[in-house]
C-alpha cells in the first residue's frame, strides 16, 4: 500500500514534468509552412503597409519604418529566403519586430498565427529536408498539436555573429586570389572553429556540473574568462574542457563578486553610502537574495541603518542553502576583522564578537527559494549578487521582471560585479566602481 | 520561512515521535516545495495564526497510520476507526503543540486551530503561492512528512 502511493507520487511528479512549458515562440507561416521565433526575441507584432524605400539596399530590405519614433529596418523574410509570397486580401503586411542585441528589426512574414508554448527538451535538431532555408539559421524543429514548427535562430540571421561570418567569407574569397594568403586564412579559421566548439562545450558543462548558465547577464565576463582560461590551460598543457564540478568551480572562481563571504570593505561602504539614499522616514524595505551566511546582509543593513536612522527598516534575507542560512542569525565574528563602519553594530559576546541586537532586530533570515512565491511587500532596495547566473534564461527573465514589479519607483537593484542586465525600465548607473540599476518607470 | 522557525518543528517532530513510538527514527534532508503536492493517504492539518499565518500538515500513508495507531494504543488496528483517527490527530497536535511552545520561548507568538484529519486515495493539496518546508521522517512503521508553510503577516 505504502509503496503504491509512493509510486503514484512519482508518476504524479513525472506527469507534471511533461506538461511543463518552458519555451514559448511566436508562430507564423512563410510559403505555406509553419515557423517559430523565440518569444524572448520578439518585441511586438504589427500590421502596416507604408515603408520608406531606401535606395541601393539589398533586395530583401523593403525599407524603413517609423515605429513610434524609432526608425527600424523592414526585411522581407520571403525574399530573403526565396519563398513564394502568399496572396493577401488586404494590403497590410504582418510584421514581427525583433529585438536583437540592442537593435530593432522588423521582418515581414506571410501571416502571424499565435504564441505556441512547448517544452524546450522536445525541440529536435534541424533536418535538412524540412526546409530550403539554410540549415544554420534553424534552431530546431518541434512538434506541437500535430503541427511541425521550424524554429528560426534569429540571432544567427540578423545578429552580429551573422555579420562577422559573412565578413569572414568575403575575406577568404578575396584572399583566395593569392595562394599564400589563403593558406594562412584557412588555418586561422579552423582554429577559430575549434575555439567555438570549446566555448559551447564549456557553456554546456557549466550548466550540467554546477547549474551555471551563460546568458546575456554574464556574457561579457564569460568572453574574457574564456580567453584567459584557454591561455592558462594551454600553458599548463592541460585540457581546455571541463571534466567535472571541480574544474567548473575553478572556471567560475573569478566570477564571484568582490567581498563575497565577508563584510563589505570600507571602499564598498563609501560607494554604497552614495548609492543608498539618506534621511528616509517611514518604511524602508530591503530584500537580499542569496545572502549566504549573512555577511552581505549585515553590511547592507548597517549602511542602510546609518543612512536612515529615523526610518522603519526591514531586511528580508533569503538563501536556499539551509546550512549557510541557519548560521546567519548567530554569526560570530572576530572583533579585529570588522571594518570601521560596522563597529557601532558589534558587541562583545561570550565567544568573541556578535552582531548587536539593534541590527539583528531589523533582519529576517529566511530559508527560501526565490523561484517560489515571494511574499514581500514593495521594497526600496534589492541585492541579488551572483544568484541570477544560477538560473536558466527563462527563470532569469521571470525573476528580473519580478524584481522590477517588487521595487518601488526609483528603487535600487544591485547585482553581481560580473553581471549586467538589460531590462526596459532599469537605468544602469555607476558609483565608485559599483554598478547598480535604478527603476525608472518613466522610461518604460 | 524564517530560519528561527525551522528547528522547533524539526526538534518537536523528532522528540514526540521518539517518545510515543519508542523506536529508532531517522530524519531525512529538509527541502522546500512550492507546487501542489500529492498527499500520501492520511493527512492532519493544523492552522497557525498569531504573529504569522500558515499551517502544518502531517502526512503519512494509510498503512503507516494504522501501525502508529496500533503502537500508541497498544492494540492491533485493522481499520482506521474513530479511535484510530483520534490517535493520529492527537499525534499531530502533540508535535505542533510542542513546536509552538518552543517558538513561544524564543519570543514568537503562534496560535493553533483544532486539527482536522483527511483520509482518502489520490489526494492532492494545493495552496497557491505558498512555499512549504518538508521534514521527512523515517520510522519503522513507515514514512511521515511534516509539511510546514508559514507566512509572515505583512
Amino acid at each position: 500500500m505504502s509503496t503504491d502511493l509512493w509510486e503514484l507520487k512519482e508518476q504524479y511528479n513525472k506527469a507534471e514534468n511533461t506538461d511543463q512549458i518552458d519555451y514559448k515562440m511566436v508562430s507564423f507561416s512563410l510559403g505555406g509552412k509553419d515557423y517559430g521565433i523565440d518569444i524572448m526575441k520578439v518585441k511586438e507584432i504589427l500590421k502596416v503597409n507604408k515603408f520608406t524605400y531606401v535606395p541601393n539596399s539589398e533586395p530583401y530590405v523593403r525599407g524603413v519604418y517609423n515605429l513610434r519614433g524609432d526608425i527600424i529596418s523592414i526585411i522581407d523574410l520571403r525574399t530573403m529566403f526565396r519563398v513564394n509570397k502568399e496572396e493577401r486580401t488586404d494590403d497590410l503586411e504582418d510584421i514581427i519586430v525583433l529585438s536583437i542585441d540592442d537593435k530593432r528589426i522588423g521582418v515581414i512574414v506571410d501571416s502571424i498565427s499565435k504564441v505556441v508554448g512547448v517544452q524546450a527538451s522536445t525541440i529536435q535538431e534541424p533536418h535538412p529536408i524540412f526546409s530550403n532555408i539554410n540549415i544554420k539559421y534553424i534552431r530546431g524543429i518541434v512538434d506541437k498539436d500535430s503541427r511541425i514548427y521550424i524554429i528560426l535562430d534569429v540571432d544567427r540571421i540578423f545578429g552580429d555573429e551573422a555579420e562577422e561570418e559573412s565578413e569572414q567569407i568575403t575575406a577568404t574569397e578575396i584572399a583566395g586570389k593569392s595562394v599564400p594568403g589563403m593558406v594562412e586564412k584557412s588555418v586561422y579559421r579552423s582554429e577559430e572553429k575549434e575555439t567555438d566548439i570549446n566555448k559551447d562545450f564549456i557553456k554546456e558543462t557549466l550548466k550540467t556540473f554546477i547549474n551555471f548558465h551563460i546568458t546575456d547577464i554574464n556574457k561579457k565576463w564569460f568572453q574574457s574568462r574564456f580567453s584567459e582560461w584557454v591561455q592558462v590551460r594551454r600553458n599548463a598543457g592541460e585540457n581546455i574542457q571541463l571534466s567535472g564540478a571541480g574544474d567548473a568551480g575553478e572556471f567560475i572562481s573569478s566570477f564571484y563578486s568582490n567581498n563575497t563571504g565577508r563584510f563589505f570593505d570600507q571602499k564598498t561602504f563609501v560607494a554604497l553610502k552614495k548609492i543608498i539614499p539618506t534621511g528616509a522616514r517611514g518604511n524602508y524595505f530591503v530584500w537580499d537574495i542569496g545572502c549566504g551566511n549573512g555577511y552581505e546582509t549585515y553590511s547592507i543593513a548597517a549602511i542602510v541603518k546609518q543612512q536612515n536612522p529615523d526610518a522603519a527598516i526591514k531586511v528580508w534575507a533569503n538563501d536556499k542553502d539551509l546550512l549557510s542560512i541557519s548560521n546567519a542569525p548567530n554569526l560570530s565574528i572576530s572583533t579585529g576583522s570588522v571594518p570601521p563602519y560596522l563597529n557601532a553594530f558589534v558587541t562583545e559576546g561570550t565567544k568573541g564578537g556578535v552582531i548587536s541586537q539593534e541590527l539583528k532586530d531589523i533582519i529576517y533570515f529566511e530559508y527560501h527559494d526565490v523561484k517560489n512565491h515571494n511574499p514581500y511587500p514593495d521594497v526600496d532596495l534589492i541585492i541579488c549578487r551572483d544568484v541570477l547566473s544560477f538560473f536558466d534564461y527563462n527563470e532569469q527573465f521571470r525573476i528580473t521582471s519580478e524584481f522590477f514589479d517588487k521595487l518601488k519607483n526609483n528603487g535600487i537593484l544591485i547585482i553581481g560585479d560580473n553581471e549586467s542586465i538589460d531590462f526596459d525600465g532599469f537605468e544602469e548607473c555607476e558609483e565608485g566602481g559599483i554598478v547598480y540599476y535604478r527603476k525608472n518607470e518613466g522610461r518604460k | 520561512m524564517r530560519v528561527e522557525y525551522i528547528n522547533p518543528f524539526v526538534e518537536a517532530a523528532f522528540n514526540v515521535l521518539k517518545e510515543v513510538l519508542n523506536a529508532d527514527i531517522k530524519r531525512g534532508e529538509l527541502y522546500l516545495k512550492s507546487t501542489s503536492q500529492p498527499v500520501l493517504g492520511v493527512a492532519t492539518i493544523i492552522g497557525l495564526a498569531g504573529d504569522v499565518e500558515g499551517r502544518v500538515l502531517i502526512d503519512m500513508s494509510h498503512e503507516t497510520a494504522l501501525k502508529i495507531a496500533s503502537e500508541m494504543n497498544m492494540e492491533e488496528f485493522k481499520v482506521l476507526d474513530e479511535l484510530g483517527r483520534a490517535t493520529i490527530t492527537e499525534l499531530a497536535n502533540m508535535i505542533t503543540g510542542q513546536a509552538v511552545t518552543k517558538l513561544h520561548d524564543l519570543g514568537f507568538r503562534f496560535d493553533l486551530t483544532p486539527p482536522s484529519i483527511v483520509t482518502g486515495k489520490d489526494m492532492v493539496i494545493s495552496d497557491s503561492g505558498v512555499e512549504a518546508l518538508i521534514v521527512p521522517i523515517e520510522l519503522p512503521q513507515g514514512k511521515i512528512e511534516i509539511n510546514v508553510a508559514i507566512k509572515e503577516k505583512a
